[in-house]
């Protein structure tokens, strides 16, 4: 055991599975011999050499559409997108071909495709380099959405989603890159994609959350003093609804807390389900706590746009007075 | 400034990660004085990290009022650099620095592991940004070892939220009400029943339904039951405790005697079918039984065995009815309940599987659970789970009777005493031993008729010893 930031625990991630499986290859925009805009992908260049770590041009679509037509030939890349708001050139590659493949097929070829995306704002970054997009690709049929919220989580997530026969996008949020450290095995290990963590159980409330937002809520609910149970939801598309219901069934009362803007957020979705299969249930009205309708601002109000311990303590009294 | 937000008040400046990750800083020399003047983006401080030189802005205009630490001093990230002067908003939850020769750490918030120095070698950065390292994960959330969770929604109950509302608003609290609605939701009237005092049985009562349970005529006192419940809000007249003798609690197994039957006659729907069986052959049998055994064998095992036989004909009466999930079950083994009269009250020990034994064994399992119910040995799952009760009134005395089904059973057969009667048989008179027999059904479940069949079916198995005792 080692004690890894999330930054390494990828790293050690990356090089185990190209360990093993010689399919596997990282392609973006200086992965290689810079080692990656957060340092992800350092060393593995040297290492693996030029043919399994590719320095791209600055072009996402053409990073993705690469990146589709080696996996349909049989390889398993991993293509980084060097920031979330860099994904939009990647969109049409994203969600017209790497999500339908399979469907257009009949299920004759797949894209077993891994995108990394460093996600999220929090670390004083200009524009486009602090969105929170992952919705937009919940939404879409055909593609698994991670976020991880801790080493731990980002090791053993990473590698089911590098063996995962189908395109999931692994989103990094960078605030907790290098935040704090966790206990990460050496040895290689694999979490299950569409599973949820219950970090800690309590009966008087639920909350949930993923990514650097989980960390959070951890705050706002160590201050707190309630009895209230944390579920880190690790994976977006398939969600673990089950661990909700039962955990929503049991408290009665559920705050949700992401950084993306609240219309059309996960949040919604989780609310609506969280109505149809737990209505009976409920002592108050689901609450979220979410990024504004708003741009990302840029960094000097970046901490007052993210949901933080003071805003998701406030959701939490408020709905446990309702 | 990454990671860290600088205070609105504008009363101190707290040291923001300086570009690559980096937790701690030191400082290399103050760029202004106590008193000073800065204007917004002025440089106060040149510190040094792991990687570089830095000048350190004064995110704002103001006057330096202290200036919290020397040269040569680790400042850690997320302490406090610079006071302003006149400003004297709280700062006194702010980290404080640590001096040189110390180098503690004293992170804001306690990481689960402390947060090491980076190591020479160790690439801490980003190009674009500052990678924050001032948020950490309280220690109680470190991660344990993920096991199963058993948690559920189970024992809460089911409400809308209007109906909540009005629980609310009544001041009715809703764990308590035991609902009427669909899939057991409770609903506005169950609410206002509560709060005017004619309340339904709560949720306590409903799960303490199902250990000693039981039925009957014998010896419980009608007084007794009828006021019994405690845990009903319902308006009772004030009893005349004139010319009491004893006063006892009700309390114990009485009470829970009390609950279980009082449950049974407000959910069941009870109805009493009552017959007579010719036992007279099968009295000679059972001599000739007891004779091969060598032992003492009653009327009951025969009975008992004559029900198995009839229930396999109509299963519907070897059933559980779930009033929950709106659900009959039909159960395939055959667990007998019977009555136990014993000193501390009615208990209803169960023979598991009665319907794989013969009349001996069935003998001896009657003895021995009435035994071990008698002296209070008896394991509790014994006295749970039973598909079908019988109750034999008959060794206390009584012909007929009108039991009470051993709720969430669905029937109960009482055996009365048997005595010998004149009876007729193709216009000729004779005398035969005769057994009453009283069943009673949950008439949502067994209709008139069927109880009616059952009930016979019991009585040609007993009027047939041969077709009884075949195996």
């Amino acid at each position: 055991m080692a004690n890894l930031t999330l930054v390494q625990a990828i790293n050690l991630a990356l090089i185990q599975e190209m360990e093993r499986d010689e399919r596997v290859l990282i392609l973006g925009e200086d992965v290689g011999l810079n080692g990656g805009v957060f340092r992800v992908t350092e060393g593995l260049h040297k290492r693996f050499g030029d043919k399994r770590v590719v320095d791209t041009p600055l072009a996402e679509s053409g990073i993705i559409g690469a990146s589709i037509g080696l996996a349909m030939a049989g390889l398993r890349p991993i293509p980084e997108i060097q920031f979330e708001g860099f994904l939009g050139p990647a969109y049409d590659q994203i969600c017209s071909h790497a999500a339908r493949m399979r469907t257009r097929t009949r299920g004759a070829m797949t894209v077993p495709l891994t995108i990394r995306i460093p996600v999220g704002g929090g670390i004083h970054a200009p524009e486009l380099h602090s969105d929170s997009p992952e919705t937009i690709y919940i939404h879409q049929p055909g593609i698994k959405v991670v976020m991880p919220s801790s080493p731990y989580d980002a090791k053993g997530l990473l590698i089911s989603a590098i063996r995962d026969p189908d395109p999931v996008m692994f989103f990094e949020p960078k605030r907790i890159y290098r935040a704090f450290r966790e206990e990460v095995p050496e040895d290689e290990y694999t979490l299950p994609l569409g599973k949820a963590r219950v970090v800690c159980e309590g009966n008087e409330m639920t909350i949930v959350s993923w990514g650097a937002s989980v960390v959070q809520c951890m705050q706002a609910i160590e201050r707190g003093g309630r009895s209230i149970e944390l579920i880190d939801l690790r994976t977006l598309y398939p969600f673990d609804m089950d661990a909700v219901e039962a955990s929503v069934k049991k408290t009665g009362r559920c705050v949700i807390v992401h950084e993306a803007p609240k219309t059309c957020g996960f949040g919604a979705e989780i609310a609506a389900r969280i109505m149809e299969r737990c209505f009976l249930y409920l002592e108050s009205p689901v609450q979220r706590v979410a990024g504004f309708d708003t741009i990302m601002p840029y960094y000097k109000l970046e901490l007052d746009y993210m949901p933080d311990a003071d805003r998701i303590a406030r959701a939490i009294e408020e709905t446990a007075a309702y | 400034m990454a990671g860290v937000k600088q205070p609105d008040d504008k009363s101190h400046f707290i040291l923001p990660d300086l570009g690559e990750g980096v937790h701690e800083a030191e400082l290399i020399k103050w760029r202004v004085q106590v008193g000073d003047t800065v204007k917004e983006h002025q440089t106060m401080a040149e510190m040094e990290t792991d990687k570089a030189l830095v000048e350190v802005p004064s995110p704002w205009n103001g006057v330096i009022g202290e200036l919290c630490g020397n040269a040569g001093d680790i400042i850690l990230v997320g302490s406090v650099l610079v006071r302003y002067a006149g400003k004297v908003a709280a700062v006194t939850s702010a980290p404080k620095t640590v001096s040189a020769p110390a180098k503690q750490h004293a992170a804001p918030i306690a990481a689960v592991k402390p947060e090491p120095k980076p190591e020479a070698n160790e690439d801490a950065g980003t190009v674009v940004g500052n990678v924050s390292g001032s948020l950490g994960v309280p220690s109680r959330f470190a991660r344990q070892p993920e096991h199963e969770r058993v948690s559920s929604g189970a024992n809460k109950s089911l409400a809308t939220p209007a109906v909540r509302r009005i629980a609310r608003e009544l001041g009715v609290n809703i764990q308590q009400v035991r609902g009427t609605g669909r899939g057991g939701r409770v609903t506005a009237s169950d609410l206002q029943a509560v709060s005017q005092g004619a309340a339904d049985v709560t949720r306590e009562t409903t799960a303490s339904r199902v250990v000693i349970a039981q039925p009957i005529t014998h010896p419980i006192n009608n007084n007794t039951v009828t006021t019994t419940s405690a845990a009903i809000s319902a308006v009772y007249p004030t009893v005349n405790r004139d010319g009491v003798k004893e006063c006892i609690p009700f309390r114990g197994i009485r009470r829970k005697i009390a609950q279980a039957l009082d449950l049974s006659v407000k959910t069941a729907v009870h109805f009493t079918v009552v017959d007579t069986a010719d036992v007279t052959k099968l009295d000679r049998k059972r001599k000739e039984y007891a004779a091969a055994l060598g032992t003492k064998l009653s009327m009951l095992p025969f009975v008992m065995l004559a029900v198995c036989k009839a229930l396999r004909k109509h299963p519907t009466l070897n059933a559980n009815v779930d009033d929950t999930n709106e659900e009959i079950l039909i159960k395939e083994p055959i667990h007998l309940g019977c009555a136990v009269d014993t000193d501390h009250g009615l208990m209803v020990p169960v023979l598991r599987n009665a319907h794989q034994k013969n009349v001996g064994e069935l003998a001896a399992l009657v003895k021995e659970l009435a035994q071990s119910c008698k002296d209070r040995t008896v394991a509790r799952e014994n006295l749970v789970g039973g598909t079908f009760t019988m109750s034999n009134v008959g060794s206390y005395g009584g012909a007929f009777a009108t039991p009470i089904i051993n709720y969430p059973e669905v029937a109960i057969l009482a055996v009365g005493r048997a005595k010998e009667q004149v009876l007729t048989k193709n216009g000729a008179f004779y005398a035969g031993l005769v057994l009453p027999l009283s069943l009673s059904c949950d008439h949502r479940i067994v209709d008139g008729a069927e109880g009616a069949r059952f009930l016979n079916s019991v009585l040609v198995f007993l009027e047939n010893p041969d077709q009884l005792l075949a195996s």
